[in-house]
């Protein structure tokens, strides 16, 4: 058929064909993730009222009325440390483990095995198991150390205990991604490094690391926007009722938490708007210091 | 895998065994006490019908959401196709549970509050399997499709009939991992839901409050946490499978 013999239709219709299959998708992105996005960050510089009203243009107010207020502090606070403890440990000993697994071939299977199952377990059911773990006279945990710590009541306890099941649940999966990695590392790399006289501690850093830099990258920015955003845990074990929770004292208040507290169990959509945007600008920052990381000491030959 | 030992004991032990100071690790006798009790106080069937109801149909969804826009990434060529993958790649760095908050809203002025619609709809789409799927689609021999329109085949048809047929196996990982995550899902569930029948089985089982006077103990809680364990965990162990059997078959040579 010629070209200019093509009916309009059909001519019209070929090339509108992809962007219609984009619809659907882009659909559901543009309402749920870009639309959001636009709202919060346009409402934030307003004052709106219970029913989200808009009252008037604030500028920077709502901004300057949350950082002053010491509970999202706090929770700033509490974010990073669970960040800078979480992310880092879980993947240290994922790390380890993997490379212990390495050696062991007949039994890697199992290990492979288990720790997979550990990623098929949701944060819920995580959460309850330690719930009871952590009870102070039923739980294993104060059985086994012969402690009596409230754990998850203290709060100079509470946020460590949320760091120890945040670490368990991160391992599985950063065991299976390192360990395929590693055994994805070509022999012969390894052989010549062997030759050149690597051996043990310098061979793990100078040729081990930067040869699963990707991997070890995609787990740190993985690990690091899940920490930066989470409230799973915080909301499970200290819900909020009559508008107070984020745990004892606020010390399991995390960015997110403190959001719920404000837009849902409360009222007070200003902070929560602007609370959203600093949790935005906040996460935006790590992702960037990751890809930074990325730039100079991740080895992609 | 120690924690999830630990569940499964706790959840055999009778509750005067869990009550003592000593140290059990295994149940001195197996009681299948805690989950009889999970059975008759708790609608656990309706949660766990919650939970696989928005998983599969969100899975279900996603694959055509992802394979659709990926179709049309890997095969066509348009003005403002960089744009719009640009806008795909952009939004998997938006951390999504910021925006849950005006989701909510937005959900809620639509009045799909405690609707399995409201629950789902967030998760009709994600850029990852997006990604995967393009990636997966751009490595597929063009000469196929060039043969197929010869043929006279539409693209559409071309899609239906030969390319998703042929990717089963990348349509299996997107759906299963798909699924899993749904089932997992704790926030949104819990944000959207308030009355009890709706809940999702992850949200049910935080909220099962230790009730001595019921004898509904942590015995309970942890019977109810294995209940719940087990579509994943029988998802998984599939799954491996599926990952080391499946490979595309090959409709073109070189």
């Amino acid at each position: 058929m010629e070209r200019n013999q093509m009916p309009f239709f059909r001519k019209l219709f070929r090339k509108v064909e992809p962007y219609l299959y984009l619809i659907p998708a882009f659909s559901l992105l543009i309402l749920f993730v870009y639309y959001p996005f636009a709202k919060n960050t346009i409402l934030s510089f307003f004052s709106v009222d219970k029913f989200r009203n808009i009252n008037k243009f604030v500028g920077f107010s709502n901004y300057v009325r949350v950082l002053s207020d010491g509970n999202f502090i706090k929770a700033i606070r509490n974010t990073f440390i669970y960040v800078f403890t979480t992310v880092p440990i879980s993947i240290i000993i994922g790390f380890a483990l993997a490379l212990l697994a390495r050696k062991k071939h007949k039994l890697s299977i199992v290990y492979e095995a288990l720790f997979a199952l550990s990623m098929a377990v949701s944060a819920s059911v995580i959460a309850m198991i330690f719930q009871l773990a952590y009870n102070p006279s039923m739980g294993i945990i104060n059985k086994i150390t012969g402690l009596n710590t409230s754990w998850l009541t203290n709060s100079k306890t509470a946020l460590l205990s949320l760091i120890i099941i945040q670490i368990w649940a991160n391992i599985g999966f950063n065991f299976i991604y390192i360990f395929s990695a590693l055994r994805g590392m070509s022999e012969e790399v390894l052989e010549s490094a062997l030759i050149d006289g690597a051996v043990g501690i310098s061979r793990l850093f100078k040729i081990i690391v930067p040869l699963i830099s990707p991997t070890l990258l995609f787990l740190l920015v993985k690990d690091i926007a899940y920490a930066m955003t989470t409230a799973s845990f915080t909301l499970i074990f200290y819900p909020y009722t009559d508008g107070r929770g984020g745990g004892p004292n606020g010390s399991t208040e995390t960015i997110m938490s403190y959001i719920y507290g404000k837009a849902i169990a409360g009222t007070n959509y200003n902070a929560a708007f602007a609370a959203t945007m600093v949790g935005f600008v906040l996460s935006g920052i790590m992702m960037a210091l990751c890809l930074v990381l990325d730039q100079k000491k991740v080895n992609y030959d | 895998m120690l924690p999830l030992l630990y569940a499964v004991c706790i959840s055999f032990m009778e509750p005067a065994e869990i009550l003592t100071k000593e140290l059990h690790f295994f149940p001195n006798s197996l009681s299948l006490e805690n989950y009889r009790i999970v059975f008759k106080q708790t609608a656990i069937f309706r949660f766990m019908l919650n939970s696989f109801l928005i998983a599969f149909v969100s899975s279900f969804v996603r694959i055509i959401t992802s394979s659709l826009s990926a179709f049309s990434f890997a095969f066509f060529e348009y003005k403002g196709k960089k744009l719009m993958f640009y806008l795909v790649t952009v939004s998997l760095i938006i951390p999504v549970d910021v925006l849950m908050v005006q989701n909510y809203f937005t959900v809620a002025d639509m009045g799909m509050i405690n609707t399995y619609m409201g629950m789902m709809v967030v998760f009709f789409v994600s850029s990852m399997n997006i990604f995967v799927m393009r990636q997966n689609f751009m490595a597929y021999s063009r000469t196929l499709k060039e043969a197929a329109m010869i043929d006279g085949c539409s693209n559409f048809l071309f899609y239906l009939r030969i390319l998703l047929p042929s990717s089963k196996s990348v349509l299996a990982t997107v759906f299963i991992s798909s699924f899993v995550g749904t089932w997992n899902t704790y926030l949104w569930p819990m944000m959207v839901t308030n009355k009890n029948e709706m809940r999702t089985a992850q949200v049910a089982i935080t909220m099962m409050n230790v009730n001595e006077s019921s004898s509904f103990g942590y015995g309970s809680v942890m019977a109810a946490a294995v209940i719940i364990l087990i579509p994943s965990i029988l998802v998984f162990i599939i799954f491996q499978k599926k990952i080391i059997g499946g490979a595309m078959a090959g409709a073109v040579k070189g």
